[in-house]
């Protein structure tokens, strides 16, 4: 027979008592992650399938990289094309043979430096690298310093001056981020600051590189609604005639200007056969309505117009009027067959069911985007030249990411974050207000506290009232017992807003008193302390009864010493089960009633302003304090019947 | 006329401290004369009014007392003289709201009378069952229809896992004590704001009272009755079927009927905290308290203690039904 | 004192009948928190088929321990128990006894009818054979005309012998008792001692019968068992010779008095 081991310490055993807890704790915070995405992929689901969130991306016929200065069989260009590649000129295709390779072409014949650029205007300096224009140009030119490319860019700062605001930060992506002493190398890499449209001295400012940002603090502030912006790329245009370097170029160079020069653009894909009018754009997703669209058919660039007919669509009309003579004709963006849905009679068109009324009838006289998200354009007439364009927009990629998991982090708020952030959130959030703030969560938890002990005391105290009537008066009990139990069915919470607009009219200044909390309160406890306070009085012993007859004690005496005692337990369990609901109770009046100094109305503001991670936080703060009410409860019961809990527990 | 009426209450009321029948008669007289005194209230004097008024609550009030306390002999004045003073409770309580907003005039803006709320409920009825079918229909019926399986499944596992009763018992029992006022913007966030949040914020609140009941009522059976199918040699799904599931069945009641109310409560609450289409009856009573149409607000809130009190019932008939035979119900203990 | 037989006073009936019940050097200990009790001490009993047997002794002297052990409801600390030739687990999943315990243990849920055939929905017997069996032993112990009662409306007597019935539904070989008279008062108790006596010759059945009341001991039972506390051991084990069956008059006769006085000095010697 094996003999019993000594029993281990009592701390060691209570705390192996508790492992299945943490256990379970743990496995619940675990939990968390997999219904966090649960809740939270859908939605980068929706974010990554929306089109209207993606970024946009342009595609910009490629001018040349390099003017050559000789005739030459090989052209450089800034870009490489992935589709079908045509040579252009001046808006032009440039029949010759040729074959491209990435950026590189190969010409079967030579061609003179004339035959691929005409300059329009050569750029004089200013002070501090700006160049100017003679005079203004109409579009905005490709700039080449002796020959070479060179690219425009200017990004702006994250944030908007005010008037007093000195530090501002730019997402730049800087490939130099080991820490210290980078600071010059992030100043040369952001490139020329630009305050309110002025190029500023170097002196006025300092780069330092915090956090992953680029980050600038000025001398002096820019001035409200101006902007600071940062050159990015070779240059930057200031305004409709002047550009400004980042490095200024030698002072001999050449820095000329042009809009025609031999670009490389994207030909769009169908057969030229002179019968098909459908032809698709390398890229899918176009933007629907792009004013800067261009698109050519040989040398001839066609209209994005669409035409409306002169005529109302009142759903009677039939016959239309528009101003060309020829187009596709589109109704609530569907392409009309011609001769199957209507008839062409010059500029006039019959349709063969009358369109609903207020009807889209449109008429598109070159070309229409009858798919955007396949890229697809149907052209008027059937082209026998290569069809091609030299701009066009469209949806590149998802702004939240390339990913699920990305558009998932990337999501502004999650319904449920993940356990670790709500964790590292805590200590922020306990600190967000100073406890001299009577918004800090301390001090809400204490008004809280308050509010619903007052109404749990006030409901107690009634509830015992009503219960010792009953007791005393029996024909009362039976009448209104039902109506007492059947009145907690009542949905009394839906009362609170009513209650509280009543209070503000008679006058009471409910924002920052605690009686709307209390009266909830104390009704939602009343009830339940009243039916448990009688079964507690009437519970009595019959024996006991007998007794204290025989004592030939008054009513009084009977009831405090008798009954009290015997309908304590009952009460303090009512007063228990009444804990949780009074809590609700209070959180919901401090809602409806805007009490700034309350735990529901934190909660009413995290939640409107978005911080998921702060409500949760807050959520697990409310079910603590359901707990701890209960606690005090307790504490109250032990004191007031110590010989209730006295821990003499049998078998 | 108000007089002569007066002189037969205060005879009566006399009258009532001998006979039975006095009161019997009393009852139904001052119910009628409170009635007639606040309809006519505009064509009365004020001092006319009040008394009539006060009159008839008193004389009212002393006859049911008188009822309580007689003892009559035959079975039929027994059965009346215990239902009549439960059913003149509400005469009562609805007499001295009507009495006393129309007596003191108060706008329907500040409190509505008994008779404006009526005309709501006549005029929009069918508005409010529609609110009240997305209510209770959509959310809370299937709310109850998905939390209460879950929360008896959950607790037959925790029932019969050691493991489980000590890790997940305290942390359950803490759950319930989340208040809803912060769940439910949550529940919005991830279930959208259409009635689903809501019905899941019903899914939550009835989990945890039939979890915990559930437990309880598959734990805590006699010893000796353990003992008795342990001679039988029973195997535990015997044991299961034969003796815990029977000793839950009156805990589980217990628990239909807290979570029954508790989740009409709670629907309404979700109502008031997440926004979304103005359908149901939370909605509808927000809405209609910030318009100041306190009228609406009590019909609604008169609509949902209707069907809020009728599932009670429906609860309390199934209970007595399947677990006629638990002490509490068969009419021990005193 | 040790356990051996004392001054038999006639030859005993059931010398050549198979032992049923064999009970050798059985020991139970728990370990509590305050160091361990010795329940049952070193026990040695042979029972055979048929008998009726009584333990009986003060609160502490293990004889309900004893009981369970042979119901297998608890396992001895060391030592041997063969019940029916079987171990006692063996006995139990063999369904070789019933079980009355002192309190009647009947389900609220289920009538009285119910109530019996309780056993034989476990044991898988015919939905007939149920009702059947569950009639007759209704009928047996007198409760005819309350099928389909419930207990909370039936006397602690009568519920009690619905217990009864219950644990002879199955026909067990074997019927353990534990106090079963225990909350009746004096009138019911007699007269159910000797229903119970009546069902027992009927039957044929062993009985293990615990009780602290010495009448009730000599009245019942063809051999007493007096037993001991701290440790839990068997003291002494007197025949009762009387003769079968027993009624009223018995309890009156000399011999009864004799033998009672018998048992109340053996319980003093060790008390």
């Amino acid at each position: 027979m094996p003999e019993n081991t000594k029993l281990e310490h009592p701390i060691l055993h209570t705390l192996r008592q508790r492992v299945p807890l943490f256990v379970t704790l743990a496995a619940l915070f675990i939990m968390g992650y997999p219904i966090a995405l649960l809740f939270g992929l859908p939605l980068a689901q929706r974010d990554m399938q929306d089109l209207r969130k993606w970024d946009r991306g342009t595609f910009e016929a490629a001018p040349l990289a390099r003017i050559p200065e000789t005739n030459t069989d090989t052209l450089q260009f800034t870009e490489g094309l992935s589709s079908p590649a045509l040579l252009t000129f001046a808006n032009e295709p440039v029949s010759t043979n040729y074959r491209l390779t990435d950026h590189q072409l190969a010409l079967a014949a030579p061609l003179s430096p004339g035959d691929v650029v005409r300059w329009q205007g050569v750029l004089e300096p200013r002070d501090g690298g700006i160049y100017a224009f003679g005079d203004v140009p109409d579009t905005r030119p490709d700039i080449y310093v002796d020959g070479a490319h060179v690219k425009a860019g200017l990004i702006e700062a994250n944030e908007v001056p005010d008037g007093q605001r000195t530090v501002f930060t730019f997402s730049v992506d800087n490939p130099d981020t080991d820490g210290a002493d980078n600071n010059e190398a992030a100043r040369a890499h952001l490139g020329r600051l630009l305050v309110d449209d002025q190029v500023i001295d170097r002196d006025t400012y300092t780069v330092a590189e915090v956090n992953r940002t680029t980050q600038v603090v000025l001398e002096d502030a820019p001035p409200f609604n101006s902007n600071v912006r940062t050159v990015q790329g070779d240059y930057a245009w200031l305004d409709t005639r002047r550009i400004v370097f980042n490095t200024p170029p030698a002072r001999d160079s050449t820095v000329q200007a042009t809009n025609q020069v031999m670009r490389l653009a994207a030909q769009l894909e169908g057969n030229l056969d002179g019968t098909n009018r459908t032809f698709t754009f390398p890229r899918e997703n176009l933007l629907e309505s792009d004013d800067e669209r261009q698109l050519f058919v040989g040398s001839i660039l066609l209209s994005n117009d669409d035409e409306r007919p002169e005529e109302r669509v009142d759903g009677e009309t039939s016959v239309f009027t528009f101003a060309s003579e020829q187009g596709i004709i589109t109704l609530d963006g569907r392409v009309l067959e011609a001769e199957v849905d209507f008839a062409r009679a010059g500029n006039k068109v019959t349709l063969r069911t009358t369109p609903a009324r207020n009807a889209r009838l449109r008429q598109h006289p070159d070309y229409v985007i009858n798919d955007p998200t396949a890229g697809e354009v149907l052209l008027a007439t059937a082209p026998l030249e290569p069809v091609w364009s030299s701009r066009y927009a469209y949806y590149a990629e998802p702004s939240c990411g390339q990913t699920l998991m990305a558009c998932f982090f990337a999501l502004p708020q999650h319904p449920v974050p993940f356990p670790h952030w709500i964790a590292a959130r805590a200590p922020a959030f306990v600190q967000k207000f100073p406890v001299s703030d009577e918004r800090n969560v301390f001090r809400a938890i204490a008004y809280t506290t308050t509010g619903t002990l007052l109404s749990l005391l006030l409901g107690g105290i009634l509830g015992t009232m009503l219960a010792v009537v009953f007791v005393l008066v029996k024909p009362l009990e039976q009448a209104l017992l039902p109506w007492v139990i059947a009145s907690q069915t009542i949905p009394i919470i839906a009362l609170v807003p009513v209650l509280l607009l009543v209070l503000g009219n008679l006058g009471i200044t409910i924002q920052t008193s605690l009686l709307p909390t209390a009266l909830i309160g104390a009704y939602i406890t009343f009830f339940p302390v009243t039916v448990g306070t009688v079964k507690g009085l009437r519970s009595v012993d019959p024996l006991a009864l007998d007794l204290m007859t025989s004592y030939a004690a008054s009513p009084v005496a009977v009831f405090m010493k008798l009954r009290f005692p015997a309908a304590v337990p009952f009460f303090f369990t009512s007063l228990k089960l009444g804990a949780a609901a009074a809590l609700v109770g209070a959180l919901v009046a401090e809602t409806e009633s805007n009490n700034a100094r309350g735990l529901g109305f934190q909660i009413l503001g995290q939640v409107q302003s978005g911080n998921v991670a702060d409500v949760w936080l807050l959520l697990l703060v409310s079910a603590l304090l359901g707990i701890l009410l209960v606690a005090i409860v307790g504490l109250v019961e032990r004191v007031v019947a110590p010989w209730l809990t006295s821990g003499a527990g049998a078998s | 006329m108000m007089l002569p009426s007066l002189l037969i209450v205060i005879a009566l009321l006399v009258l009532s401290r001998r006979s039975l029948w006095a009161s019997l008669v009393l009852v139904p007289f001052c119910v009628g004369l409170g009635l007639i005194t606040v309809l006519r209230v505009d064509t009365l004097t004020a001092w006319v009014y009040w008394l009539t008024f006060w009159t008839s609550l008193i004389a009212l009030t002393s006859a049911v007392t008188q009822l309580g306390l007689a003892q009559p002999r035959s079975r039929g004045m027994q059965i009346t003289a215990k239902a009549l003073p439960s059913a003149s409770v509400p005469c009562f309580l609805l007499l001295l709201w009507q009495g006393l907003v129309v007596g003191f005039n108060v706008p329907k803006g500040i409190f509505p009378s008994v008779g404006d709320v009526v005309l709501v409920l006549q005029g929009s009825l069918p508005v409010l069952l529609s609110d009240s079918y997305v209510t209770f229909v959509q959310e809370v019926a299937l709310g109850f229809v998905l939390g209460v399986p879950s929360g008896i499944v959950v607790g037959i596992a925790v029932a019969y896992s050691r493991f489980l009763q000590r890790g997940f018992l305290p942390l359950a029992a803490a759950f319930g004590a989340v208040p809803i006022v912060g769940l439910a913007p949550v529940l919005g966030r991830a279930f959208g704001v259409d009635w689903q949040s809501k019905a899941a914020v019903v899914v939550i609140v009835t989990f945890f009272p039939v979890l915990l009941n559930t437990v309880q009522g598959l734990t805590l059976v006699d010893t000796l009755k353990l003992e008795l199918l342990h001679a039988y040699a029973s195997s535990p799904l015997t044991i299961f079927r034969k003796l815990r599931l029977p000793n839950a069945l009156p805990y589980l009641f217990n628990a239909l009927k807290v979570a029954a109310v508790v989740s009409v409560i709670s629907v309404i609450v979700a109502e008031f905290l997440i926004p979304g289409p103005p359908r149901g009856l939370g909605q509808r009573i927000s809405l209609s308290a910030r318009q100041g149409a306190y009228d609406v607000v009590f019909a609604a809130i008169f609509v949902s203690s209707v069907i809020s009190i009728t599932i009670y019932g429906v609860i309390v008939v199934l209970e007595r039904v399947f677990t006629g035979w638990h002490p509490s119900l068969r009419g021990e203990g005193q | 004192m040790t356990a051996s037989p004392q001054a038999r006073t006639a030859v005993d009936p059931y010398e050549n009948v198979e032992p049923i019940i064999e009970i050798d050097g059985v020991n139970k200990i728990y370990d509590g928190r305050a160091g361990k009790t010795v329940a049952l001490k070193n026990a040695h009993l042979t029972i055979r088929e048929g008998e009726f047997v009584s333990l009986i002794g003060p609160s502490g002297c293990g004889k309900t321990t004893l009981l369970r052990l042979i119901a297998d409801l608890i396992q001895p600390t060391s030592g041997s128990l063969t019940v029916t030739g079987k171990t006692a687990q063996e006995a139990r999943l063999a369904r070789e006894y019933g079980y009355v315990f002192q309190a009647p243990v009947l389900y609220d849920w289920r009538s009285v009818i119910k109530n019996v055939m309780l056993p034989l929905e476990i044991m898988n017997y015919s939905r007939k054979e149920r009702r059947e069996r569950a009639t007759r032993l209704l009928e047996m112990v007198g409760l005819q005309d309350f099928h389909k009662t419930y207990p909370w409306q039936l006397s602690g007597g009568m519920q009690q012998r619905v217990s009864i019935a219950r644990a002879l539904a199955f026909e067990p070989r074997i019927l353990l008792m534990d106090e079963p008279f225990g909350a009746l008062d004096e009138i019911t108790r007699e007269a159910m001692q000797i229903e119970l006596l009546n069902i027992w010759q009927a039957t044929g059945k062993t009985v293990v019968f615990v009780t602290h009341s010495i009448p009730e001991a000599v009245f019942l039972s063809s051999r007493v068992v007096v037993m001991s506390p701290r440790p839990g051991k068997i003291e002494q084990l007197i025949d009762i010779d009387l003769t079968y069956p027993r009624n009223i008059d018995t309890r009156e006769s000399e011999d009864f008095f004799h033998l009672a006085t018998r048992v109340r000095e053996a319980l003093r010697e060790v008390h």
